[in-house]
């Protein structure tokens, strides 16, 4: 009896575990291409640690790399 | 070092390995935009990086993005003592004007991914009338500086097709999170009669929680004091439905 009590709680936990709502699968960004051009801030004048906001130059990179279709802004390091 | 950045569709910002991009910690580099804070549509500060009105647009990396948002919280702490010595507690949250980190706004297809988020001065992450929106694998440490006021996590505001996961998620206010650590709340939900709408369909699943108050917390008439202070008359529809939360709690 306490047996068959077990495995029916093991049978439902498993359930209860396992089983996600149907509309689970329609969530989120779904693919993104990121196998796109890349737009080096450095080449923006953007240095490191100069303790300046270069907002300007930021958002210069982000805007031509939107008019020319898309890509990527990149920061890296030491550059 | 940067103010306020607007994303737009198809472009992808990332933020390097070893690299760490620092807010500025002027409001002014933050031009007030509309946009919509704890129900209210307003002018407010956008956030250090913002993805409006755009499709297909990313923010990812390994690198950092420190909002360094300390000023933000002083601005807070100040005008709440005058205030309070006012009686006008209620209203402080509205007219410290303070700078989100990452705003996803009228937005879709969108995907933040990795990055680590450090400080912020208000909200870390919203997602405002947006759907279809990632946000994966994400950092978020909000107690590097100190602890600042309505540091949340992750909002998700009127938005729809979000899917959160794979976080580790660190604030002195709201998180809704993951992995939650010095916090009260692990996922929150907050209305009061002047706030409408609606929340349905909830999974929450495979999630640890670690020393917070309440896992889940359902306040629909919360704190009458602050939320009633006009008068409104909207109708409240709070439909909430909850499927399968299975919490793995520590």
């Amino acid at each position: 009896m306490k047996k068959s009590i077990s495995l029916l709680v093991f049978i439902i936990s498993a359930f209860a575990g396992f089983s996600q709502p149907a509309w689970i699968a329609n969530v989120g960004a779904g693919d993104i291409n990121m196998d796109v051009r890349e737009y080096n801030v450095a080449k923006c004048g953007v240095k490191p640690n100069t303790g300046k906001v270069v907002t300007k130059l930021v958002q210069q990179a982000i805007d031509v790399c939107a008019k020319a279709g898309g890509g990527k802004v990149v920061f890296t390091a030491g550059t | 070092m940067t103010g306020a950045l607007f994303l737009k569709s198809n472009v992808h910002l990332v933020i390097g390995k070893d690299v760490t991009l620092l807010g500025s910690q002027l409001l002014q580099d933050y031009p007030e935009i509309d946009t919509r804070v704890a129900g209210i549509e307003m002018r407010w500060p956008a956030a250090l990086i913002n993805i409006i009105d755009a499709r297909n647009a990313s923010v990812s990396g390994e690198g950092v993005i420190d909002a360094r948002g300390k000023f933000n919280w002083d601005l807070y702490w100040n005008m709440l003592k005058k205030y309070d010595s006012l009686g006008l507690r209620w209203i402080v949250d509205y007219d410290v004007k303070r700078v989100r980190t990452i705003l996803v706004q009228n937005a879709d297809h969108i995907l933040i991914q990795g990055i680590k988020l450090k400080n912020a001065g208000f909200w870390t992450v919203q997602l405002l009338y947006s759907k279809y929106v990632t946000v994966k694998g994400i950092t978020i440490r909000n107690n590097e500086d100190g602890s600042g006021p309505s540091t949340d996590g992750i909002d998700v505001d009127s938005s729809s097709w979000i899917l959160i996961e794979d976080c580790d998620i660190d604030c002195n206010d709201d998180n809704f999170c993951l992995k939650a650590r010095h916090t009260d709340n692990g996922l929150r939900i907050k209305s009061a009669t002047t706030r409408g709408g609606t929340i349905v369909d909830i999974y929450f699943e495979n999630s640890e929680l670690d020393s917070i108050n309440n896992v889940f917390q359902f306040n629909l008439n919360w704190y009458p004091a602050y939320s009633y202070s006009h008068c409104h008359r909207v109708i409240p529809m709070i439909a909430f439905r909850l499927i399968g939360k299975r919490c793995s709690g520590k």
